[in-house]
């Protein structure tokens, strides 16, 4: 450590320096000499750099050292400071000339002394400086070897319950809690009771609640065998396949729109969900359901069906929220590519792999080199592609395989389509050569813009539509006075001319346009309003003038003075007899000719659109694709070099594609990367050896139904996540689960058939003293349904709720889902409303259904492994106070007093139908007390139905 | 138990001939015949996605109890609350607070140095037509752009020297919101409501009036990780004051109805908890219930602008058009942090991106917003408030001294102003510069998140060690960032 004599040496050779420069301040020193260091670059060290370079710094800049000749070229994080004789390999003069980092991040330092710092690099960098560098800044390199003993890392380890099978156990699971209930000696619940457990059932394997005809078969026989029955049916139904695909959806960061600064609507995303419904409800197995989201693209298949899901399964990787506005596209890329390796991170292995971007993970042996053998493989995938608008990044999409019939109609439209289109162009060109006849346009004399004289600069357009030939020209409303457009034709013969002039009008033009006429009287001058025209579509008189045939009859219009756009477009001189045929078209045989034709093409062209009208309402449904990777082409394939500190322009060594070297056995670099290397990625994640990804998956389903986690930090498997309570639990459901061939069915059947899921969940003193936050499971967790269950219940309790799965919800919305003015307001669709399931709610990002969010929905910016459960009156008030929850009561109210006869056969009913129970005789004493006035009264019963959706009960599985 | 049966979706994906299909294909019950000839397409049957009329955003979460995470504070505390007057869209600093001479003097002339990557903007100087001049005792240079502002000078503190990340609005907007240009990060609000809990029993600590939808819309005032309690309730949204009202506290029934259903509800729950015994979830959502029936009171007198006087409200703008809805979204701000709300943002709506006539529209934004500001400022000092509220004024970035297209300036997050007022910065005064034309800030740079820091420090809160653990790690307001800026501070 130096000590305060060494900066106060520094400090006074600052002063000194400092002195020196005032003193001296036109003295050049040679660059290489020890004077130049000692006054242009030692006192900017000390007072730009030293707070955070110096070994007594507080706390050490990246790893940098700045206050000895050896801390210099030996460096910190990026390399060495400086190269001498390499100005421009020096990190430290990018990082002062705000080129790759920005030091000192007060300011930029001035031009000047960047010179000198080039200068002095340049000359090789003299520094006199002797201190020894101090102890070096320790930095800890991560051991991969140590970290492999941490508990995550190790082989998963398989090993049979110790404790005999004992009173009440139905297999290992029970074996396995019990050994710890008896170690610590904590006597477990009872067994909860028979409604209880059935609607405990009903809701963790299908998100509803049970009919009321299951309640009564249930109660009928409340057997083991009937339970397994039941098990069996429900993980056999439509529900237990929606319910676990909206649990990993969470995990997915789900939605249909992109949200963020550009809330692009993801049209394509419900193929994803559609995927997961069909996986769940088909038992596929998680490998290969991993192997699908990653590198589904890459897999091989022998049906379009495989294909269609492999590729569908992809847009796991596409649906994170993205700053699609970025200018920045390379760090918009990074940012993309951190997206996708902190979810996979999280999602697959339980790690915060996102920590690594910028340093070596802080708390797990996962160095920064890991992370970016990572981000090779995702730098060499194509996730980004083109632009919705400028600067505005849209994503890559895939065709999917659909029938040839499907494809031969697409094309068959497309080819009718187009050739309709060019029929109806063709007509409307007729019909405009038609009408061209009676047009004034071809009377008289008519002087383009673009036969005209120009002084100054005019602007040509055709932006506003309606004009003589092919555009008009504007004066850009600048360069006022200096441009004039002169007009000039020459009369067939003497006499009074009307002369007009054509301009698109329109209020941004000039008020005041003055314009001069040359006449045979001598020159007049007039002003137009070019906000307006007198004669449509376009013309205004000037006046009637008289112009000889022997001198040019010039119209010459200004923008002197004016307060707006100048438009010149033609300039017209008619005559006596050409207004005649204007005013009296009818009059003339050839006029009528022409109106014959224009009606015949008239016809012709309503009777061609009337066709495509029709077309059109037959369109076969677009060629289907889904938002999907794919890997670069070939030579843009290739390993990507660390980014220091999560800088874009800051780059580090080059890592070879690979995983995380602390859970592979042997080599973490892939040696022969095939494509990105996604399809490696893959193969190692669902290596049966993998000692996290099984571990990860069986404890989320745990968590699902059994309240929490055995790991309690779900996404989190890492250093500052939980230990497992039960690590041989953990270990034995994961191997079974891996040997059984990833099959969640058969593992969600070992649970609810455990007598520890049958648990009541009742406080019990003793139990409670001793294991407080239930780690042993001596009870049942009292939990919450999940937003979407408490929305189906409640549907349910209507009679209303629709088991039809809805498809494409975001098929009437453009590129973007809600405008980016602010105004906008059509982002706002939550169809709350609509009696189906919630999964098949669209998830607009931004417009969130708030009381899906009240009721602690996943927040589909986020993975969530866990939701959150709040108790916050917001969550109250809606439930007090949502119409559509209101409605529900309503019509349940109304059911109840329809469907059963007398007070009390109604008041079972609606206990049945809200709480999956009949009611206590404590219930029925609340509700004597209640319906004191009127039991017939539907308000009464709407309040108490209300009540019962906003009471504790109706959100808890107990 | 028909329900139980139907199996579904993996072999359904069939038509009759046996042939696969995509599934939006089948389910719609399209081309059974295998047929895909025109005019058998039509869709029949499939019930496009209803449009459901927007509600606005849930209050979900919003009242914290009095008690928040930092106690004792980490510093003296010089302000209690915090108003953020959002400027969204990018107010011009060159024409408001940071008077450039040169820009005058070299108006249609190149700009002189090189312009930052990414701008559509043409390196012409562009000078605005409104003219500045010293202002109050100070001396504070501020246009006639903002003259009941300009009025107030000697009460405020401009930071000169700005910069932020993000060229574009949603990034940029995320920095000045959350402290994160890219990533989904907790609010400022949403940060201080963790520190410091509410200073009301029954209302929430973080509220926003008029918050954008779009650019990012929710994330801007959410609670991201931190618990969702945090996230700002809001009232109104885009700029408009709307109903002034927090969503959901009355239903469709009457008051005397919402009571008597409350009633119930807590004896249900009182019999659920009497059968579970002691139990964290069920005591946590009565006390919910309990709060909200609380809360339901103390907003209806909060929220209830007539008790205002009509003098009040005449200076607030309220009985004008033009500047009704700032003024009572201002009005409102006021009354709140009068009740102990601690931190409360006032948007504009994104209204300040004047990339094309920016004489008309910042004029225009201007006539809305600042007369409103001016009479905020008189209402604390008046009401004794000043000293322990902290108002930040400014956008999510400046805007080019170059032109952009004919008439307007494009964004500039390299430098721009912001403006600090209350008790707690030095009154009248001017911090950091810009270049000679406003372009880039040069000397005492305030990044955004030394701004983050900077208004956390006045609220007693370390921002360094204000922090939230979530996925293994300890986030912070300023991430790896922020440097007080004592400089400011009175």
């Amino acid at each position: 450590m130096p000590t305060s004599r060494h900066f106060l040496r520094y400090l006074s050779a600052c002063l000194l320096a400092l002195l020196c420069q005032a003193t001296q301040t036109m003295a050049s020193e040679p660059a290489e000499s020890v004077e130049f260091f000692e006054n242009r670059i030692r006192p900017v060290l000390v007072e730009h750099c030293y707070e955070c370079h110096a070994a007594d710094a507080d706390e050490i800049g990246g790893s940098l050292l700045l206050d000895s000749s050896d801390a210099m070229l030996t460096g910190g994080d990026s390399g060495p400071a400086i190269q001498p004789g390499e100005v421009e390999s020096s990190p430290l003069v990018l990082a002062i000339r705000y080129e790759s980092t920005e030091m000192p991040p007060t300011g930029k330092l001035p031009d000047s002394v960047i010179r000198d710092f080039e200068e002095w690099i340049a000359a090789g960098a003299t520094d006199p400086r002797d201190t020894p560098p101090a102890a070096s800044v320790p930095r800890e390199k991560i051991d991969i070897e140590e970290g492999r003993q941490f508990w995550a890392f190790q082989p998963l380890s398989f090993t049979e319950p110790e404790i005999e099978p004992y009173e009440g156990s139905r297999g290992p699971i029970d074996q396995f809690l019990g050994q710890r209930l008896q170690e610590s000696g904590v006597s477990p619940n009872a067994q909860s009771s028979d409604e209880l457990r059935l609607r405990r059932l009903a809701f963790d394997l299908t998100g509803l609640p049970p009919s009321i005809e299951l309640q009564q078969r249930w109660m009928a026989d409340p057997s083991w065998e009937n339970w397994e029955r039941i098990v069996d049916e429900m993980l056999d139904s439509q529900g237990f396949a929606e319910h676990w695909a909206r649990h990993w959806m969470d995990v997915a960061r789900y939605a249909d729109s992109n949200g963020s600064d550009f809330n692009a609507t993801f049209h394509e995303a419900w193929r994803y969900r559609d995927y997961l419904v069909r996986s769940f409800a088909s038992d596929r197995p998680f490998d290969q359901m991993i192997r699908q989201q990653i590198a589904g693209d890459q897999l091989p298949f022998e049906t379009d069906e495989q294909r269609h899901d492999n590729l569908v399964a992809t847009t796991f990787l596409m649906l994170g929220t993205k700053m699609l506005s970025e200018r920045d596209k390379t760090k918009l890329e990074l940012d993309v590519v951190d997206e996708q390796i902190d979810t996979i991170g999280r999602a697959f292995l339980g790690l915060t792999l996102g920590c690594a971007r910028c340093h070596d993970h802080k708390f797990d042996p996962v160095p920064t080199t890991d992370y970016y053998a990572l981000a090779g493989i995702f730098k060499s995938t194509v996730t980004l592609k083109g632009e919705s608008q400028r600067y505005v990044s849209t994503w890559n999409r895939v065709s999917l395989p659909t029938t040839e019939e499907h494809r031969a109609a697409v094309r068959e439209y497309e080819a009718a389509t187009k050739s309709l289109k060019s029929d109806i162009a063709e007509a409307e060109k007729s019909l405009k050569d038609a009408e061209a006849g009676t047009s004034d346009v071809q009377l008289g004399i008519v002087i383009d813009d673009t036969q005209a004289t120009k002084t100054g600069t005019w602007k040509e357009s055709t932006y506003t539509k309606g004009f003589i030939g092919k555009g008009y020209v504007h004066d850009d409303n600048s360069q006022k006075g200096k441009t004039t457009i002169q007009f000039s034709a020459e009369v067939p013969d003497d006499g009074k001319y009307e002369v007009r002039v054509a301009y698109s009008a329109n209020t941004n033009r000039a008020s005041k346009v003055p314009v001069t006429i040359e006449t045979s009287d001598g020159t007049q001058t007039v002003t137009i309003n070019q906000q307006k025209n007198d004669i449509a579509p376009f013309w205004t008189t000037l006046g009637t003038f008289e112009f000889s045939s022997s001198s040019p009859a010039v119209v010459t219009l200004s923008n002197r003075e004016t307060n707006g756009y100048v438009i010149a477009d033609a300039v017209q001189f008619l005559s006596a007899d050409d207004l005649h045929k204007l005013n009296h078209p009818d009059q003339d045989d050839a006029s009528k000719a022409k109106r014959a034709r224009i009606e015949a093409a008239q016809s012709h062209l309503a009777a061609l659109k009337t066709q495509l009208k029709e077309l059109t309402a037959q369109k076969p449904p677009p060629l289907p694709q889904a938002m999907a990777p794919t890997d670069r082409a070939t030579p843009k394939i290739s390993d990507s070099p660390v980014h220091i500190r999560g800088e874009v322009n800051n780059h580090g060594q080059v890592v070879p594609r690979g995983f995380l070297q602390v859970c592979s056995s042997g080599e973490a670099a892939i040696p022969n990367p095939r494509g990105s290397g996604r399809l490696d990625l893959a193969d190692w994640l669902t290596d049966p050896d993998h000692p996290l990804v099984a571990r990860v998956f069986v404890n989320r389903v745990w968590m699902h139904l059994m309240g929490e986690g055995l790991v309690r930090t779900v996404d989190n498997f890492g250093e500052r996540g939980e230990r497992p309570s039960h690590p041989e639990l953990l270990d034995y459901l994961a191997t079974q689960f891996v040997r059984g061939g990833w099959h969640l069915k058969p593992l969600l059947r070992d649970i609810v058939n455990s007598a520890a899921y049958h648990r009541a969940s009742d406080y019990n003193a003793a139990s409670s003293d001793a294991d407080p936050e239930n780690r042993l499971w001596w009870r049942m967790h009292r939990r919450r349904l999940p937003a979407e269950s408490i929305r189906d219940a409640m549907l349910a309790a209507t009679g209303t709720l629709s088991r039809t799965p809805l498809f494409d919800p975001m098929k009437s919305h453009g590129v973007l889902v809600s405008g980016n003015d602010g105004n906008s307001t059509e982002g706002k669709i939550t169809g709350i409303a609509t009696p189906c399931r919630s999964i098949y709610l669209p998830i607009v990002r931004g417009f969130l259904s708030p009381m899906m969010t009240a009721l602690d929905a996943a927040d589909p910016d986020l993975l969530v492994g866990r939701r959150p459960t709040t108790n916050v009156p917001g969550q109250a008030l809606v439930l007090l106070n949502a119409p559509e929850i209101n409605q529900w009561a309503n019509t349940t109210a109304d059911r109840v007093m329809r469907d059963a006869e007398d007070f009390e056969a109604r008041l079972n009913l609606v206990y049945q139908l809200c709480l999956q129970r009949l009611p206590t005789e404590d219930d029925k004493q609340l509700a004597k007390t209640f319906f004191t006035d009127d039991r017939q009264s539907p308000e009464a019963w709407q309040q108490w139905v209300a009540a019962l959706f906003a009471g504790t009960e109706f959100r808890l599985l107990d | 138990m028909n329900r139980y049966r139907r199996r579904v979706v993996s072999n359904e994906s069939r038509d009759v001939t046996g042939q696969w299909l995509p599934p939006e294909l089948t389910r719609r019950q399209f081309g059974v015949t295998g047929s895909f000839a025109l005019g058998s397409l039509a869709i029949s049957g499939f019930v496009p996605w209803t449009t459901a009329k927007a509600e606005s955003r849930s209050p979900s979460d919003s009242v914290s109890d009095s008690a928040g995470a930092v106690r004792p504070l980490h510093v003296p505390p010089r302000a209690r609350r915090v108003i953020f007057l959002f400027m969204h869209g990018g107010p011009s600093h060159v024409d408001t607070f940071d008077y450039k001479p040169l820009l005058a003097r070299d108006d249609g002339k190149p700009l002189p140095f090189a312009l930052p990557p990414n701008i559509d903007a043409v390196p012409k100087l562009l000078n605005g037509p409104w003219n500045f001049s010293k202002r109050g005792e100070s001396g504070l240079w501020v246009s006639d752009l903002l003259p009941h502002m300009a009025e107030q000078a000697d009460s405020l503190c401009v930071i000169r020297s700005m910069h932020t990340k993000g060229q574009s609005h949603g990034q940029a907007v995320g920095m000045v919101n959350t402290g994160s240009d890219n990533l989904v990060r907790p609010s400022v609000g949403a940060w201080v409501s963790y520190a410091l809990g509410s200073g009301h029993p029954d209302l929430p600590a973080h509220i926003a009036i008029g918050p954008a939808t779009a650019h990012g819309g929710p994330r801007n005032y959410g609670a991201a990780f931190l618990p969702a309690m945090h996230q700002a309730t809001a009232i109104g949204s885009n700029g408009r004051f709307g109903s002034g009202k927090i969503p959901y506290l009355d239903g469709a029934s009457d008051p005397q109805n919402i009571r008597q259903r409350i009633d119930l509800v807590r004896q249900m729950n009182e019999l659920h908890h009497h059968r579970s015994g002691p139990d964290r979830e069920i005591e946590g959502a009565i006390e919910a219930m309990d709060l909200a029936s609380r809360m339901r009171e103390a907003a209806r007198e909060v929220f209830d602008m007539n008790l205002e006087s009509s003098a009040t409200q005449a200076a607030y703008g309220i009985h004008e058009k033009a500047t009704r809805s700032f003024g009572q979204s201002c009005l409102l701000a006021r009354r709140l942090a009068e009740a102990g709300v601690r931190f409360i943002t006032v948007s504009s709506g994104q209204v300040w991106d004047q990339h094309s006539n920016l004489v008309a529209g910042h004029n225009k934004n201007a006539l809305a917003t600042d007369l409103p500001i001016a009479a905020l400022i008189k209402d604390l000092k008046q009401r004794g408030m000043w000293d322990d509220t902290l108002i930040v004024w400014g956008g999510e970035f400046g805007r080019t001294p170059v032109v952009q297209g004919a008439n307007g300036r494009d964004h500039n997050p390299q430098g721009f102003s912001m403006v600090l007022a209350g008790g707690a910065v030095k009154p009248g005064f001017a911090y950091g510069k810009t270049d000679d034309y406003g372009y880039y800030s040069l000397h005492d740079r305030v990044h955004m998140h030394d701004l983050h820091a900077t208004i956390l420090h006045i609220l007693g809160i370390d921002h360094e060690r204000l922090t939230y653990r979530y996925a293994g790690r300890d986030f912070r307001l300023t991430d790896v960032h922020g440097r007080v800026v004592e400089e400011i501070l009175a």
